[in-house]
C-alpha cells in the first residue's frame, strides 16, 4: 500500500476508529509489519483509560500486538510486567495511569504486549514530544475505542481512519456515517490574523473581526441559548473554544444573521454534532470552518462486524472511494 | 509532633511561599513536609550556615551555573524510597525496580560529581560505584535498562535461539521464550541479592539528595524576597524591618507597599491594642510565620532578626470556620486553644503564644476579665505572648503596645479600603493611657459604611455620655 511511504514522512500519526472493531489494530499490525525491515524507527503508543474500562469487560477489545526488535514503544506498567517479548527500559513517566505509571522501552526480543497509555491528551502531547529524544522517526498512536481526539492536528500530524461493517451493517448508512466524518476532516480551514490568538484560547466564545477578537463573556456553549442576545448581528465570524454540539447549531440557525455567519472550531475533534444539525446550519446559509486542519492518509475498512456480518468489500471500498478523496483500503485484504 | 506538612495546612503565608519555593525534586519535597519543627539551637544554626553557603555559590556566576545544572539533575530523580525498601527487605526487583535504582544512582552520581567541582561541602552524597557497576554491565552510563545478557551467558544463548525460531516455528520459539523468562528470573533474584547489600547507601544518598534540593531552594527563595540570616537568639527576639511576604504580596498586586514592622520581645505577654484595619492581626501572623520559618531552617523575612527558638507556637489565629465544623461555638472554640496556652504556660514550657483579640465573641465585661486573667497568668510564667485586644481599660501589669493608626494630616477626603491603607502608620509604639482607641466610626466612615448606622452610633455615644 502506497500509504505507508506516506505516512512515516510524519512524526505522528494516529490511528482512529469510527467505532470499536473497526480494525483499528489490524490496521496497525499491518503497518508494523510493513516497516520491520525499513529502517524506519517506529514507536507505538495509545490513548486511554476508557478503551481499558472496555477491554476489562469484553476482554478482547485491546489485543496484543507483536513488535520488532528496535521499535518503541509506550505502555503502563501493568502491560509491561505482562509483555511477552525482550525490552529495555528507556524512561518512567512521575504521573500515573490507573494501571501505574507509563513505561516507554526499545523491544529487543520480538513478541507481543498490549498498549495502554496517556490518560489525556495533553498528556500524550507531551509523551509525543519526548519519544525522538528516543531516536524514534514516527510514533504511531493507537487511538481509544470510539475516541476520535487523538486525530486532532494538535496531537497528531497525520491520520488514518478506519470503518467499517462495526459501524452499521447497513452499507447506506456506513458510507453516510464515514462520508459525515470525512467531510468534518475535510472542512475548510479559518484563515486570518488572530489565529495564533484564537488557538490559545481554552473557553469562551469569541467575536472575530477584521480588527480584533472579543470574548462574548458567555461562560459555556452550553449557556449560549441564556446569552444569545450578546450575539450583535453585526457579527460575522464565531469562534467556539469548545464542543460544537446540535443545540449549538440549532440556536445558531435561528439567529437572523445566519447566512453571513461563519462557524470556527480549533479541529474537526470539537464538532460533536450529528449530521442532521450540521446540515441544518449549513442549509440556512452557515459557514463551519477550522482552525487547524487535519491531514488524512488513508481510510481502512474492515467488512466484518464482532457478530459475524461481512459486508461485500469491494463494493464498501468502491463506493467509499466514490465519495472519499483519500485511498480506501480493506484491511483483511491486502 | 509538627512537621512543615502539618504546619503549612493551618499557616497560609506558609502555604504561600511553599508554593513559591522553587524546589526540583519530589524527594525534596516529600523531605520537606515531613520535617520536624526543630527548637535545637546547633541544627538550627547549622541549617542556617548551609543556606548561607549555598547564597555564597549562588553570586557566582560560574556556580550558579552548576547549582542551575544540578537542578535539572534533581528534577529527572524519582523518590524511590519504596523500592530502596523492598531492597531492604530482600524483596526481588522487578525490571522497572532495577531501572529505578540505575536512573537514580547514575544521577546521584552526576549531581555529586557537578557538587564536588562547586567545593560545596555542607551536603556530601555517597558514591554509588558500587550499585551502579552492578546495574551497568556494558558500562554504557546510561540511564536505560534489560537483563542484559553479560549477565548469564546461558540466557544469551536461548534468546539467540527464540530470535532465529520466532518467525519459522513460533510455538518453539514460544518454549524458549519461557525458558528465557525463567533464566531472567534467577538474574533478577541475583541482581536483587547484590543490590540489597547497598541499601543503606542508597538510603543516605536519597536523604543527601533531598537535603541539597532543600537547601538550593531556601537560598533562591531567601534571594528571591530579601529575607535575612537570622541569629539564635537566648533571651530576647528582634525583629528590625520584619514583613509578611504574603499579605506585602497581596499589597504589591494592588499597588500598595507593606510598611516593616520593628518588634523586639522577651519572656513577657504582650498585650497589642490599636484602631481597626490597624494590622494587628497581620502583626500576629507576620510573628508566627517569622518563628515558624526560623524552626524550620529557613531565612526569614526582617531585614534583621534575633530569633529565640521555642519548643512549641501556640495560637488562636486559625482557619474560621474550624470550630463550626468541631461542633463548637467560636467562643468555645477559642477558649479550648487559650486553655492550652495556659496549660503549657503553668508548666513552663517554652511557647510562643499569639492570641488575636480575646474573650472578643462574649459581652465586654467578661471579656475584659478574661483578658486580664490570662495575661495575669502569663505574666507570672514568663510566657513570650501577644494578645491584641478592643478592649479599653486592662489593668493587668504588662507591656503594652498600639499601632500607632491613623495620620490625621493624610485622613482628609480619604476613601475605602485602599485608601485607608494609606493612612494608618502601622508602626507599634508604647502605650501607657488605659483606654484603648476610639477610631470605629472614623474607620467605618472612611470604609463608605451605611451613614445611619454611623449617625445612630454617634447619637448613642452622646447619650450614654449625657446618662453618665
Amino acid at each position: 500500500m502506497p500509504f505507508v511511504e506516506e505516512i512515516i514522512k510524519h512524526k505522528t500519526v494516529s490511528i482512529v476508529g469510527l467505532d470499536k472493531d473497526t480494525g483499528k489494530t489490524e490496521c496497525l499490525k499491518y503497518i508494523l509489519n510493513r516497516l520491520k525491515d525499513s529502517g524506519h524507527r517506529v514507536a507505538v503508543t495509545s490513548i486511554g483509560i476508557d478503551g481499558e474500562g472496555v477491554s476489562q469487560i469484553s476482554g478482547n477489545e485491546k489485543p496484543e500486538i507483536a513488535l520488532y526488535p528496535g521499535m518503541v514503544f509506550v505502555t503502563s506498567e501493568r502491560h509491561y510486567k505482562e509483555r511477552q517479548l525482550g525490552s529495555e527500559i528507556l524512561d518512567l513517566s512521575t504521573r500515573t495511569t490507573s494501571l501505574g505509571r507509563l513505561v516507554t522501552a526499545r523491544c529487543l526480543m520480538p513478541g507481543k504486549v498490549m498498549f495502554s497509555g496517556p490518560a489525556d491528551t495533553v498528556w500524550l502531547r507531551s509523551l509525543l514530544d519526548e519519544l525522538p529524544h528516543h531516536g524514534v522517526d514516527t510514533t504511531f498512536v493507537d487511538g481509544a475505542l470510539s475516541r476520535l481526539s487523538p486525530g486532532s492536528p494538535a496531537i497528531t500530524e497525520a491520520m488514518i481512519l478506519t470503518t467499517g461493517a462495526a459501524v452499521s451493517a447497513n452499507l447506506r448508512t456506513l458510507v453516510s456515517k464515514t462520508k459525515y466524518i470525512h467531510r468534518l476532516i475535510g472542512l475548510e480551514k479559518f484563515k486570518s490574523t488572530f489565529e495564533e490568538a484564537l488557538l490559545a484560547k481554552e473557553s469562551g466564545i469569541w467575536a472575530v473581526h477584521s480588527d480584533g477578537i472579543d470574548d462574548l463573556g458567555i461562560p459555556s456553549v452550553f449557556m449560549l441559548a441564556k446569552f444569545i442576545d450578546r450575539l450583535k448581528t453585526d457579527v460575522e465570524t464565531l469562534y467556539i473554544s469548545g464542543a460544537l454540539t446540535n443545540k449549538v447549531l440549532d440556536v445558531l440557525r435561528q439567529q437572523p444573521n445566519i447566512s453571513r455567519l461563519t462557524l470556527v472550531v480549533r479541529d474537526f475533534t470539537k464538532i460533536f454534532a450529528d449530521k442532521e444539525s450540521f446540515d441544518a446550519f449549513l442549509g440556512r446559509g452557515g459557514k463551519i470552518k477550522v482552525l487547524l486542519r487535519t491531514s488524512l492518509k488513508a481510510v481502512c475498512v474492515n467488512p466484518i462486524s464482532p457478530d459475524g456480518y461481512t459486508l461485500n468489500s469491494q463494493e464498501l471500498c468502491k463506493r467509499l472511494s466514490e465519495e472519499i478523496a483519500v485511498p480506501v483500503y480493506d484491511i483483511k485484504q491486502i | 509532633m509538627k512537621t512543615f506538612g502539618t504546619v503549612i495546612k493551618k499557616v497560609k503565608g506558609l502555604q504561600f511561599l511553599f508554593e513559591k519555593l522553587p524546589l526540583s525534586s519530589s524527594l525534596g519535597r516529600n523531605a520537606l513536609l515531613h520535617q520536624p519543627l526543630s527548637h535545637n539551637p546547633a541544627q538550627l544554626q547549622a541549617a542556617f550556615d548551609t543556606v548561607e553557603a549555598m547564597m555564597v555559590l549562588l553570586r557566582n556566576d560560574a556556580d550558579r551555573k552548576i547549582i542551575e545544572r544540578i537542578g535539572i539533575k534533581l528534577g529527572q530523580t524519582n523518590d524511590i524510597h519504596g523500592t530502596v525498601k523492598a531492597l531492604e527487605s530482600r524483596q526481588i526487583l522487578d525490571d522497572i525496580q532495577l531501572f529505578e535504582v540505575k536512573k537514580f544512582a547514575l544521577l546521584a552520581d552526576d549531581i555529586r560529581e557537578l557538587l564536588l567541582q562547586t567545593g560545596f561541602s555542607a551536603v556530601e552524597i555517597p558514591l554509588l560505584s558500587k550499585t551502579i557497576n552492578i546495574l551497568d554491565p556494558q558500562n554504557q552510563r546510561i540511564p536505560h535498562f534489560y537483563i542484559y545478557p553479560e549477565y548469564d551467558e546461558t540466557l544469551r544463548a536461548l534468546r539467540q535461539e527464540y530470535e532465529s525460531l520466532y518467525t519459522k516455528l513460533p510455538e518453539a520459539a514460544e518454549t524458549i521464550r519461557l525458558q528465557c523468562v525463567e533464566r531472567e528470573d534467577v538474574v533478577r533474584q541475583n541482581l536483587s541479592k547484590q543490590l540489597s547489600a547497598q541499601h543503606k547507601a542508597l538510603f543516605k544518598t536519597l536523604e543527601a539528595v533531598a537535603q541539597l534540593d532543600i537547601i538550593i531552594a531556601k537560598a533562591l527563595l531567601a534571594k528571591d524576597f530579601a529575607f535575612c540570616k537570622p541569629i539564635i537568639g537566648t533571651t530576647k527576639t528582634v525583629f528590625q524591618q520584619l514583613f509578611n511576604p504574603y499579605v506585602k504580596d497581596l499589597l504589591t498586586q494592588k499597588n500598595k507597599s507593606f510598611q516593616a514592622i520593628d518588634i523586639e520581645f522577651g519572656n513577657e505577654p504582650t498585650l497589642i491594642t490599636g484602631v481597626n484595619m490597624g494590622g494587628k492581626t497581620v502583626f500576629l501572623r507576620s510573628i508566627q510565620l517569622a518563628q515558624y520559618l526560623f524552626q524550620f531552617g529557613f531565612y526569614v523575612p526582617a531585614a534583621e532578626a534575633v530569633i529565640v527558638p521555642v519548643e512549641d507556637i501556640l495560637t488562636s489565629l486559625n482557619d474560621e470556620g474550624q470550630a463550626e465544623a468541631s461542633g463548637l461555638s467560636s467562643f468555645a472554640a477559642e477558649m479550648a486553644v487559650v486553655s492550652d496556652i495556659v496549660k503549657a504556660a503553668k508548666a513552663k514550657k517554652n511557647i510562643l503564644a499569639l492570641i488575636d483579640e480575646l474573650a472578643r465573641t462574649t459581652n465586654p465585661q467578661e471579656g475584659n476579665a478574661i483578658v486580664n486573667a490570662v495575661l495575669d497568668i502569663l505574666s507570672e510564667n514568663h510566657t513570650r505572648a501577644f494578645i491584641t485586644t478592643h478592649y479599653g481599660n486592662i489593668r493587668s501589669y504588662c507591656r503594652k503596645l498600639r499601632v500607632k493608626g491613623l495620620i490625621k494630616e493624610k485622613m482628609d477626603g480619604v476613601q475605602g479600603v485602599a485608601g485607608l491603607n494609606d493612612c494608618i502608620d502601622y508602626a507599634l509604639v508604647e502605650h501607657r493611657e488605659g483606654d484603648a482607641p476610639m477610631a470605629a466610626l472614623t474607620i467605618a466612615r472612611i470604609l463608605k459604611m451605611d451613614d445611619d448606622i454611623i449617625l445612630k452610633a454617634e447619637q448613642f455615644i452622646q447619650s450614654n455620655k449625657s446618662h453618665q
